[in-house]
């Protein structure tokens, strides 16, 4: 049998500061991408929420180039990407052409994800691909901003296979008018499809210097590289795990659909030398209501966790990705299969994914980390804006806290690890939407004790300045917690409730609007004064609380983000109030003991 | 559907190993009393060495066998 040549055995051809130059100057392409993007689009998803990710790909149809943005999006590009160019043919690819899909059983993330892929050719020959991938608010469907309670992929919205959107540089009037006539705000949609594929023309002329300035042949030679130098590194990272199985499971807590149902995803990482195959064999069926995950966004989850667990200078490219084995079973909650629901997927089961991908790595790791928030907080508002009359959709973020690591508290109010999204700004939102917001804080108090706690999540508080706002949701988190590693405590809950204009009592979507969930819900209509009240959850802790460094426990009361009762609760440490000081006699006293004793 | 030119994803096969859909190509092998396949030769390796030892007849999806 014919021996193929392993990376460790592969030479590096290209002079190392001649890839550097190359490698840095697609990364730098693809941040400008970026930058074009944020200034261009029409929506606040794209210019305040970052949510799109921009990639290179080489003619080989691999990624050689990505720069900091969504980790869910770039890791399915892998997948999506090559599948789209085969279903079109790459043969049947012309200079100008421009191939759009945003469906989600080809290895897309969910819907409302549209990738949008560009050829360069050199000489009649494709050399790169670029492309990127961004989340556009709305996609028709039963929600306004597609987050919800959906069963089917009809109900989620619109759905295109591949196809070319762009022919020989110029627009397919079809695709834009049935993409435009099946969505509520036909105008951000088109502006922000134009910003994504002008931004694929920016990047084609940054490579065609690359390919003028040092020749075709070296580009590729240099592609192929580029890939090898991080298969090299990542092989050599996976090498000093020890071999053997090691298994972990976490579960959601509802579809959305049927009443306190969970839903297990069950993971085995399995070591093999250089290589590790990520087996999702265990994992529940699919679920009923839209928190399934397709193939790419699992294949990005386990991308995701692993990258979590390696040193960051490994340049993040296609070579990284090479040592790792998915196996995703049809038709389970981790590879949906036609026509259930997904969307929620991406946005509330990834992050659950990459925490029990990074629990199994605790098993003999300590560089793992605690359990996040574990939701996007995706919260879909929709109706007619009374100041103008146009139909809006919005979909708000909440960052959530971190889980504790080895070095670290968790971080407070970050968005959860499958996407680097931003929220958008109070300012933003409310000049633009009828709601205001009364208080914007994190939520002191709810946290994931550990000798490094998790981080806070946030507390927010809306009101309705309009009548007939229609709010949809898919968050989780107000049953399940995120779980603690290595004694750490686990994290809060999330809190989603409304109350009428006049009334006191906050209550949840499932006892006062007859939902199957707290989180997971469709069009919900919200009247001028009513509010809604959201609290996001925190990070888990990280070893054990009596470890924790007296001082630091103090810093959090002084922060007013625990009381001197959680301290001497949770860590053993008295804090003698009116003095603001440790009381270190009854602190060593209490943790002579062992943590919740006293 | 047999009288418009487009295949709709159900109608597609999953590699037997990894699961993803493929929308052309791919690798056809007979395992297990079955043809199988499988997106790369990488994956039918993965089927080899790991699922099949592992899983015997379970590791074979239906929607990974063709003919
Ligand atoms: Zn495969």
């Amino acid at each position: 049998m014919e021996h193929t040549a392993t990376a460790n055995e592969q030479e590096i051809k290209t002079d190392p500061f001649l890839l550097e130059i190359i490698r840095n100057h697609l990364i730098t392409t693809c941040k400008e991408m970026g930058i074009a993007m944020m200034r261009t689009s029409y929506s606040p998803m794209f210019n305040e929420a970052l949510d799109f990710s921009c990639v290179v790909f080489d003619g080989e149809e691999e990624m050689v180039g990505q720069a900091p943005f969504v980790p869910a999006q770039i890791g399915s590009t892998v997948h999506v990407i090559p599948t789209a160019i085969a279903e079109i043919g790459a043969e049947n690819l012309e200079p100008g052409d421009v191939i759009f899909t945003n469906d989600p059983y080809r290895s897309n993330c969910h819907l409302p994800e549209f990738v949008v892929i560009k050829p360069y050719f050199h000489e009649g020959e494709i050399l790169a691909y670029t492309s990127n991938i961004a989340h556009m608010t709305d996609v028709g469907g039963m929600v306004p901003a597609a987050f919800g309670d959906h069963q089917n992929i009809w109900q989620e919205g619109i759905r295109f296979p591949p196809v070319k959107i762009y022919e020989r540089d110029q627009e397919v009037p079809a695709i834009f008018k049935i993409l435009v006539s099946n969505v509520r705000t036909p105008r951000h949609s088109y502006g922000d499809m134009k910003a994504m594929i002008g931004s694929l023309y920016l990047a084609e002329r940054r490579i065609a210097e690359l390919v003028e300035r040092y020749g075709a042949d070296t580009f590729v030679q240099c592609c192929r590289d580029i890939k090898l130098v991080s298969e090299k590194l990542m092989r050599a990272e996976i090498s000093r795990w020890p071999d053997g199985e090691y298994q972990a499971d976490g579960v959601l807590e509802d579809d959305g659909v049927v009443p306190d149902r969970e839903w297990k995803i069950n993971a085995t990482l399995v070591i093999r030398g250089d290589e590790l195959i990520v087996d999702f064999t265990g994992t529940d069926e699919q679920c009923f209501g839209p928190g399934n995950q397709t193939f790419g966004t699992t294949a990005s989850a386990a991308y995701n966790a692993v990258l979590h667990m390696v040193p960051t200078d490994i340049p993040y490219n296609h070579g990284c990705y090479r040592p790792i084995s998915v196996i995703a079973p049809p038709g389970s909650y981790v590879n949906v299969s036609y026509p259930a629901a997904c969307v929620g997927g991406n946005s509330d089961s990834h992050p659950t994914t990459v925490d029990v991908l990074l629990q199994a790595f605790s098993r003999f790791s300590d560089k793992s980390s605690a359990a996040d928030g574990g939701t996007c907080g995706c919260i879909g508002f929709g109706g007619t804006d009374p100041a103008t009359g146009e139909i809006y959709a919005h979909l708000h973020l909440e960052g959530v806290g971190w889980g504790g690591r080895d070095d670290a508290d968790g971080n407070d109010c970050q968005f959860v690890k499958n996407g680097n999204c931003a929220n958008t700004p109070v300012e933003v939102a409310e000049t633009r939407y009828p709601f205001l917001n009364l208080e914007y804080q994190l939520e002191p108090g709810a946290v994931g004790h550990g000798r490094h706690r998790g981080g806070f999540g946030t507390r927010r508080t809306f009101r309705f300045l309009s009548d007939g706002v229609h709010v949809s949701s898919h968050t989780h988190r107000h049953r399940v917690r995120g779980w603690g590693l290595f004694d750490g405590e686990d994290g809060s809950n999330s809190v989603l409730t409304f109350r009428r204009k006049g009334e006191t009592e906050w209550v949840t979507a499932r006892q006062a609007f007859g939902k199957a969930s707290e989180g997971k819900f469709s069009n919900i209509v919200m009247n001028e004064g009513d509010e809604m009240l959201f609290i996001t959850p925190s990070g888990a802790g990280y070893g054990s609380t009596f470890e924790r460094d007296p001082a630091l426990v103090l810093t959090d009361w002084q922060d007013e983000l625990i009381s001197a009762q959680d301290a001497r609760d949770h860590y053993g440490v008295v804090i003698d109030e009116p003095s603001g000081a440790i009381d270190q006699a009854a602190t060593d006293e209490l943790r002579a003991g062992s943590p919740g004793a006293g | 559907m047999a009288d418009y030119p487009y295949q709709e994803v159900n109608e597609m096969p999953r590699c037997g190993s990894c699961g993803k859909l493929l929308t052309r190509g791919g690798l056809k092998a007979e395992r297990l009393d079955n043809t199988l396949i499988f997106c790369s030769a990488k994956c039918l390796e993965i089927f080899d060495t790991y699922k099949a030892p592992k899983y015997g007849e379970a590791a074979v999806w239906p929607e990974s066998i063709v003919g």
